[in-house]
This record gives C-alpha cells, sequence and structure tokens, in this order.
C-alpha cells in the first residue's frame, strides 16, 4: 500500500511519456483533453466524476477530521437533544451522533472514541474542557482537599479478564480504581498502569521526619529536632520514579492556568487544580527558586496523571454519595453503582 | 449542497476501517475508468468519442454501485449489520478485495471503450494530430526533442535510484 511518494515512478512516466500531449494539446485541465480528444460530452462526464470523488474523498475527509480535532480537543463536551447525546465528535461537525451511550454512558461516550489516540502531544485539552464545563474544576478541589479512605467505592469489572492495571493505556482507566475502597493505614491508595508506574491516591497530606534545619536544631537529644517535612500533597499523583518522594505529582506551573483560575474560583485553598498540594508552596516558601533537578514529569506523563484525575471525577460525578462533613459513607454500593451505571 | 454531501459521508468513514481504507477504497472505486480512457486515449488512435463515453459512464456506474453496495454494511444499517446473504450477488460484491475490484473495473471499461470504438465509425483523423502515439508529426517530435537534454535524464535517472533505494529499504 505504498502510496504516492513510492510511486514516483509513475510521474516519471507521465512526464516522459505523457506530457507532451499534453504540452500540445495546449489544455489546462484533464476534462479538456478528453474534450479535445473525444467530444465535450466524455468532458462534462469526468467533470462529475471528479466532482463526485471531489466530494467524497476531500470535501467528506475533511469534515471528519475537524470532529476528529473536536473530539480530541474537547473530549467532554457534548449536547442533550432529547435522548440523543451528541459527543463531541459530531459537535464539532455539527451532526448527530452516534449513540454508543449503551457500553459507556454519556460521560464516555464522549471520550469512547477518538481522542485517545493524541494524548502524547494535546496537552490542551483538559484545559479547554474546563472552559465548558468550570465545575469539573471544583470536583478536583474537592478531591484534592482530602477524600477519606472510603469515599472511593469499588467498581465492579466490567472486563473481568482486563488487567487492572491499565490505567493510562486507553479507554477504560476507571475499572483501576476497583481496589482502591481497602483502606490502608497510610492513607494512600495505589494503582499501578500498564507501564508499572503506580498511580497513587493520596488521602491527605503526608509528611515525613527530618531533622531540623541547622539553624534550628537545638542540643537537645535529637529526636526532639524533628521537623515535619511535606512529602506527598492529597489527590492524586502519578509516580515519577527517580523522585518518588519529593512532591511526586507536584506539577506546580504546569497546571493549565484555567484550571489554577477555576480552582481559585472555587476557593481552593492551593489555588490550583489537579491535587496540586500546598506542600510544595510550603516547602518553597523562603527558598529562593531554583531549577528542580528531575522536576515534575511533563507531557505524557502529566496527561495520563490527569486521565486518571478524570476518572476520580467520574467516581465523584456519578458514582459516589457526597461526601458531607463527618458523614461515614456508605459501606456498601455496589447495587447502586450498578443501577447508575445502566 | 457538496458539503451537507461530505456529511452524510462521515458516518461511512467513522464505520469504515479506517481513513486510509476508506481514502483508498474511493479513489480505486472511481479511478479506473479515467485511468483507462487517458492511457488507451492516447495510444490507440481508433478509439472515438462514443467508446469513451461509454467507458467512463460504465466504470462509474461500477465504482458508484460497489460504495452503494458497501456504505449500509458499513453503516450497520438495520439488517444489513451482518452483510449480505452468503453467496448471493450483492455478497459478492461487498465481499471482493477492494484493489481486486478496481482491477475489474478497469479492465471492464478497457473492454467497453475498446469494443464500443471499434462498433462505430473511426474518429475523424485531423481531429487528432498531436493527441495520439500514432498522430505525431515529425514537426512535434522534434519540438518534444528539443525540450530535454542530458540534464533532465540524469535528474530522471536520480529520481529512479532514489525510489529503488526506497523499495530496498522498506523491502524488509
Amino acid at each position: 500500500m505504498a502510496h504516492y511518494e513510492l510511486h514516483a515512478w509513475c510521474l516519471l512516466v507521465l512526464g516522459w511519456v505523457f506530457a507532451p500531449f499534453y504540452m500540445r494539446s495546449r489544455v489546462f485541465t484533464m476534462p479538456e483533453f478528453l474534450e479535445r480528444r473525444f467530444s465535450p460530452a466524455a468532458r462534462w462526464v469526468l467533470s462529475i466524476i471528479s466532482l463526485v470523488a471531489y466530494v467524497l474523498t476531500k470535501i467528506a475527509v475533511g469534515i471528519f477530521a475537524g470532529g476528529v480535532v473536536f473530539a480530541t480537543l474537547l473530549p467532554e463536551l457534548q449536547l442533550q437533544v432529547g435522548r440523543t447525546t451528541i459527543n463531541s465528535f459530531w459537535v464539532g461537525i455539527g451532526h448527530r451522533a452516534a449513540a454508543d451511550r449503551r457500553l459507556h454512558g454519556p460521560w464516555r461516550a464522549a471520550r469512547g472514541g477518538l481522542h485517545g489516540r493524541c494524548r502524547r502531544w494535546c496537552s490542551c485539552r483538559l484545559d479547554a474542557a474546563d472552559v465548558l464545563r468550570p465545575a469539573r474544576a471544583r470536583r478536583v478541589g474537592r478531591a484534592a482537599g482530602g477524600a477519606r479512605p472510603r469515599d472511593v467505592q469499588p467498581l465492579e469489572a466490567d472486563h473481568p479478564g482486563r488487567r487492572a492495571g491499565d490505567v493510562g493505556a486507553g479507554e477504560r482507566a476507571g475499572r483501576a480504581w476497583r481496589g482502591t475502597s481497602t483502606a490502608t493505614t497510610r492513607g494512600r491508595h495505589a494503582a499501578s498502569r500498564a507501564d508499572h508506574r503506580a498511580v497513587v491516591l493520596v488521602h491527605r497530606p503526608v509528611h515525613r521526619a527530618a531533622r531540623a534545619r541547622r539553624a534550628q536544631r537545638g542540643r537537645g537529644a535529637p529526636r526532639h529536632d524533628l521537623r515535619r517535612v511535606p512529602q506527598a500533597a492529597a489527590g492524586l499523583h502519578l509516580h515519577h520514579p527517580g523522585h518518588d518522594r519529593a512532591g511526586a505529582g507536584a506539577d506546580g506551573p504546569r497546571a493549565g492556568l484555567l484550571e489554577r483560575w477555576w480552582a481559585r474560583r472555587a476557593g481552593h485553598p492551593a489555588g490550583r487544580a489537579g491535587g496540586v498540594p500546598a506542600a510544595r508552596a510550603e516547602r518553597d516558601a523562603g527558598r529562593p527558586a531554583r531549577h528542580r533537578r528531575g522536576g515534575t514529569a511533563g507531557g505524557a506523563h502529566e496527561l495520563a496523571r490527569r486521565r486518571v484525575q478524570r476518572e476520580l471525577d467520574a467516581l465523584h460525578d456519578g458514582l459516589l454519595p457526597e461526601a458531607a462533613p463527618g458523614a461515614r459513607p456508605r459501606s456498601s454500593s455496589s447495587g447502586s453503582v450498578a443501577s447508575r451505571r445502566r | 449542497m457538496m458539503v451537507v454531501v461530505g456529511l452524510a459521508v462521515d458516518p461511512v468513514i467513522q464505520g469504515a476501517r479506517g481513513l486510509y481504507d476508506y481514502l483508498q477504497g474511493v479513489q480505486g472505486y472511481l479511478a479506473p475508468p479515467i485511468f483507462a480512457v487517458f492511457f488507451l486515449g492516447v495510444f490507440m488512435k481508433r478509439l472515438n468519442a462514443k467508446g469513451c463515453l461509454s467507458a467512463l459512464v460504465v466504470g462509474f456506474a461500477l465504482g458508484v454501485f460497489r460504495l452503494m453496495v458497501d456504505t449500509p454494511v458499513t453503516l450497520g444499517l438495520e439488517g444489513y449489520a451482518g452483510g449480505y446473504q452468503e453467496g448471493s450477488l450483492l455478497w459478492i460484491v461487498n465481499n471482493i478485495y477492494f484493489q481486486y475490484y478496481s482491477l475489474l473495473i478497469f479492465i471492464v471499461s478497457c473492454a467497453v471503450l475498446i469494443g464500443v470504438s471499434y462498433a462505430t465509425e473511426p474518429p475523424h483523423e485531423p481531429q487528432l494530430t498531436g493527441l495520439t502515439y500514432a498522430t505525431v508529426t515529425e514537426e512535434h517530435r522534434r519540438e518534444s526533442r528539443a525540450s530535454w537534454s542530458i540534464n533532465e535524464v540524469a535528474a530522471s535517472g536520480l529520481v529512479l535510484l532514489m525510489i529503488l533505494a526506497a523499495y530496498v529499504y522498506f523491502s524488509g
């Protein structure tokens, strides 16, 4: 199926053999040549065939490409018209959707199809989606603000054969959260991705003990001079190999401008969405800004992390009861989960 | 109007195995009669307008027929999702590999072009001056010969070499 470039020899044949005839006939278009060689009727027929081919291969494909772009940039955009869900692909080209909500539900319908293909370079996707769904940032803020261990309910696996570690691999990242309801003493839950990197849900800020700085160190026993060092902030983090402890998931300035703005509007103290901790600000306070070696993984990693974050949003969207302060979440909700997912 | 048709075609692209397959398919169904008419039209001076017209129409009709047969299956319409009844004509048309079908269109177009042309009157000779291989005058030949030199030949050879290299490189 080598196309065009590898068929350059056809072009050579055209140039050496056929071009002289076309030059001699002094025509400008293909149909004109048919008119001179055969008849005006032939010219007409070729023109019509060309028009049909143009519509089928140029216009339709161009519009299709536009739909792909929309589905990629705004995967969550959708319209409800009556009982029909119009996902972003068809919103993009102004057309009725193919309703695959039977399998994925309206939320997943928009992201089930096309957008997963270009997650490597398309970093603006979620920010753009925020424009249309500002409420999302609030939910992120809530998630970052400390979800309790039992807030995340088990999801039933629709595809038992699928590995639970498929987060970030593509379509059904949600299943990876099956196990997240098991409480751990450390206040975190982890799901491993297909590439063996863990996505960690930290329920409340985690600190580790460290020696006090020299200036603050007293003369007593060493254990009295400990200070709390922020280790991980509440939120959802993609585990970065190599610098797993220092501010994992702190995406700082890389968090989208819009996300941060919405989060600030929503009153999130950190002023950042996506589970970005106050911890980093805390740690960096009073310290000259310097380039941190290693840094936060950007690009694809960042996107994968945000993707899981969105999965968590989905939990908050439809599958979780609102976590009222002080109230105990329901212990088991597999029945209601099942009914909501129909 | 063309945009509306284009919109209507988009579900077909979505249902196809991919944009590339779709494009190759449509071009494969619509291009063969055009190629036949242009190619043979230069090398056979006996071909006339009626043959050309019928070849174009027949080839185009075959291509559109295949597209129309394929569309309900691609869309998965009610009753067509599983394809046609096995063994029926539509099933055969639907299941021929698209490149074989292109070849079929090309052969049929050539046959119609030659058959109809020889069955009807030959074209008016002066009309063809300089337009077919057999009706090129000596003056035309000189003109063409004067238009190229060793440079063009060398460049073409270079391109050929590059194509060959590409083929060799990608043959594994």
